[in-house]
């Protein structure tokens, strides 16, 4: 398939001049068609746990359920829903608790570059699913392109945790969405530290009490270039969000950040957070925020912040007065603007990993 | 808290009383509705404009053809351009002594305070009426020390190279499709050009008010503030309601050299049948200071982006600015600012109000460009809503290209604060009055940059009326 529409459009239009409305390819994105050979799926069997490879009819056709197309763009969306390769659907029973973590985990190469995963995620009232889908890449022209549905029952807990370390050529697509319903919560934290062009996109629609929380973190060197698109669609009465992304950028990598919060008419009591920052580690990179705060109702709280910077000077100079070198010191103060995402991460393991990889990229020459 | 507790503050519409009065619609001169390149070559000839300046006009109408309107931003859809007279001549030659003004064209500027005004505290005031401009004049001292303030018309004429070097150099036609209508159309305005180290000590204002039904206005403001000087000029604009649409495309240009300082303020109180689309930017050389400082009351549909370009270092921009969106009202307002030069700072407060059904929409970006090292830009945006049915929203950019550089971004959006008002009743101070007191301490930031008379009337039109019974 041949991607060219744009990508990751900002739900309310602003200057052209500006070219933030949304993402164009240079050029369009052949998405082959092939099968993704590979186990990725692995869990604990939990009694009222159903847990499947997608195969046949999707979950959310199954339940009959409704959804939109929000998400990356109406075509790369509608590629995983029609002819996805791998993915996982979950459902879970009124009460269950998903106990450890289902893992999906792609590691994508010369013989199976193409991941297209559709998964669903229905968590029953009052049940408790965590998710970890974990992506990357090695040779080949790797390219991912993914849907996440989650439909959260009143009260329950859903936790989509995404962490892309996929190579430097790739291609990674991500579309998110969830269905917060009355006294549900749903987190989203999710870790892109690989390939050429990241285009993710997260929304959700959260009902009257429901909690939607972004957590979103990115590192970015080389040419590496990030589409970041936020949307959290407050329906509910005393319903929230909150959206966390921190990033830091090196060499000449570019990143655009588009998070919207849209207080819409009856969300009374409704509160919505955005916070965005960027620490900017050399004069070659380019970092573009548009925070949008939406409010057609006045009962609401709703405040975004962005800021953007060096490292503290002062911070790194006090670190080498302690005997650090200002390598280290940098080192560490970007592990520490990353530390409530990385916080964020079921367990040490994913932690580590993550700081591991910022380490890495992080020794030669900051 | 209980439902019946959660009382929603009114405040009144800003009163326009003052503003509707209009005066029977009375010219020595119209064109026809609607725009083609007959039309804008009789404008230029009724102005006896040079060849040049005719040629700017038919050029800019072909550029209009070609551009679409923008696909963001307030529906326009309303606007139907073949149904704009877009020049109206009142029946009067421009005037230096407010004595020649016709009575009843005076009286409206004596109603709206502009000849006490200029009495009391301006060095200079101008005074247009539907598309051209009926009086002018600057006090004696200050044209001694060589500042020039004049009808835009008359200085096409008496200052023709200036003119011709800066005009729509900064907002050229292309710009968007609106700038273009203007370059076409352009009428009346001022001109203002001041020396170098001079200090205007009093501001210069200039008074637009359109008259005619179903008329747009496109008035073209050109300041030069040279070296190491200050000015302090005032833009008032106001029309009263009818029943067809008005439209303002105006245009502002700002040159602020080396070491000089502006302050550009606006007070915009056009009635609610007007689609006010101007264009407004500055450009700033090395340390050099533009302070905008802008109140959005009136018109249907805003569309109004005061711009800075900070190109010398050092250079700064401040935009204080306050927007009001009541019923059938969609404001769409705010800031943008490239920093094209190291060291540039720009600093964007804005705050707005909605009631009643208003739109009230923050709309800005700050740039920074790769030159732009060891640049400061803070913004913070601010909005009140009083109703469900109003709406306010908040779109801005921020696009960096270096990393030596300290950008903070903030808004919030919200209503008047239960615990605010508790806490105020809690220290003896009556509910209303804590509310009262809660949307002037909203405003005041604002109101206090303004000239005081202007303060003053923006007080007396935010004016509080509060539903409701304590207890």
């Amino acid at each position: 398939m041949l991607v060219k529409e744009s990508l990751n459009a900002l739900p309310v239009k602003t200057y052209r001049w500006l070219k933030v409305n949304e993402l164009t390819l240079a050029e369009p994105l052949h998405i082959p068609l092939q099968p993704y050979g590979k186990d990725y799926l692995s869990f604990t069997p939990v009694s009222g746990l159903d847990v499947h490879p997608i195969l046949g009819v999707a979950l959310s056709e199954r339940l009959g359920v409704d959804h939109s197309v929000y998400g990356v763009s109406g075509e790369l969306v509608s590629l995983s829903e029609t002819q996805p390769n791998a993915g996982v659907q979950v459902y879970a029973a009124p009460g269950v608790r998903s106990g450890e973590p289902i893992l999906a985990s792609y590691r994508m190469d010369a013989d199976n570059p193409v991941v297209i995963d559709h998964n669903v995620v229905y968590a029953d009232e009052d049940s408790s699913i965590t998710v970890i889908l974990d992506y990357s890449s090695a040779g080949g022209q790797a390219v991912h392109n993914g849907t996440v549905k989650v439909y959260a029952r009143p009260g329950a807990e859903v936790t989509i945790v995404k962490i892309q370390r996929m190579d430097c050529e790739a291609h990674h697509f991500d579309s998110t969405m969830a269905y917060v319903e009355d006294d549900a919560r749903v987190n989203f934290i999710h870790v892109e530290l690989g390939a050429a062009l990241t285009a993710v996109n997260y929304s959700g629609q959260i009902g009257d009490r429901g909690e939607l929380n972004i957590h979103g973190a990115y590192f970015g060197d080389g040419k590496q270039q990030f589409d970041l698109n936020y949307l959290a669609d407050h329906r509910g009465v005393g319903s929230s969000s909150r959206i966390l992304v921190h990033g830091a950028l090196k060499d000449h990598a570019k990143k655009i950040f588009r998070g919207t919060i849209d207080l819409k008419r009856g969300a009374r009591q409704a509160k919505g957070s955005e916070i965005e920052s960027v620490l900017l580690l050399d004069e070659t990179v380019r970092s573009i925020a548009v925070p949008l705060l939406l409010a057609g109702e006045d009962d609401v709280e709703g405040e975004h912040a962005a800021t953007a910077g060096r490292v503290d000077d002062e911070k790194v100079h006090y670190l080498m007065s302690r005997g650090l070198s200002r390598g280290l010191a940098t080192k560490l103060l970007v592990e520490a603007a990353f530390q409530p995402i990385i916080e964020a991460l079921p367990g040490a393991e994913w932690q580590s990993a993550v700081i591991a990889d910022l380490e890495r990229r992080l020794a030669d020459g900051v | 808290m209980s439902e019946s507790a959660r009382k929603k503050t009114y405040v009144e519409d800003l009163s326009r009383d003052l503003y509707d009065i209009h005066n029977p619609f009375i010219y020595s001169y119209k064109t026809d509705k609607g725009l083609t390149p007959e039309i804008v070559q009789e404008i230029s000839q009724t102005k006896k404009e040079p060849a040049w300046m005719t040629e700017f006009r038919l050029k800019s109408l072909d550029i209009y053809y070609q551009l679409d309107v923008p696909p963001w931003g307030p529906n326009i859809d309303e606007l139907d351009i073949d149904n704009i007279v877009t020049y109206v001549k009142p029946p009067t030659d421009m005037r230096y002594s407010w004595d020649e003004v016709p009575e009843d064209i005076k009286e409206t500027f004596v109603r709206l305070g502009i000849p006490q005004a200029e009495h009391a505290s301006l060095a200079g005031v101008g005074a247009q009426y539907d598309s051209e401009v009926v009086y002018h004049n600057i006090k004696e001292s200050m044209a001694q020390q060589g500042v020039v303030y004049l009808d835009m018309d008359t200085a096409v004429r008496e200052y023709e190279d200036l003119v011709r070097e800066y005009f729509m150099s900064l907002v050229p036609p292309h710009d968007h499709k609106f700038a273009a209508l203007h370059g076409a159309v352009w009428s009346g305005g001022s001109f203002v050009y001041v020396p170098p180290g001079v200090h205007v000590e009093m501001p210069l204002q200039s008074y637009f008010r359109a008259n005619a039904p179903g008329a747009g206005q496109f008035e073209h403001t050109l300041i030069i503030v040279d070296e190491g000087s200050y000015l302090h000029f005032i833009e008032g604009c106001s029309a009263p309601k009818y029943s067809v649409n008005n439209l303002h495309a105006g245009c502002v240009e700002l040159f602020v050299k080396k070491g000089a300082r502006l302050r550009y303020s606006t007070i915009e109180n056009w009635s609610k049948n007007m689609f006010n689309l101007n264009t407004k930017r500055c450009l700033v050389d090395e340390n050099g200071v533009i302070e905008w400082v802008s109140g959005s009351f009136g018109s249907k549909v805003s569309m109004l982006y005061p711009m800075s370009i900070l190109r010398g270092e050092g250079a700064k921009a401040e935009f204080t600015g306050i927007t009001f969106a009541a019923s059938e009202q969609v404001l769409d307002t705010g800031a943008k600012v490239v920093h094209a030069a190291p060291n540039t700072t720009s600093t964007i407060n804005s705050k707005s109000i909605s009631k009643g059904g208003g739109t009230a929409v923050y709309r800005g970006v700050v740039k920074i460009t790769e030159r732009a090292k060891r640049s400061k830009s803070t913004v913070t945006c601010e909005s009140l809503m009083l109703d469900n049915q109003s709406r306010s929203d908040t779109i801005p950019v921020i696009d960096i290209a270096t990393d030596e550089v300290d950008i903070g971004h903030e808004a919030k959006i919200g209503r008047i604060s239960d615990d605010a008002i508790f806490y105020l009743m809690s220290r003896g101070i009556s509910e209303e009055e804590a509310k009262a007191m809660i949307v002037r301490g909203f405003v005041e930031p604002i109101a206090k940059e303004l000239p005081l008379e202007y303060a003053v009337e923006m007080n007396n039109l935010i004016n509080l009326e509060l539903e409701g019974t304590i207890g």
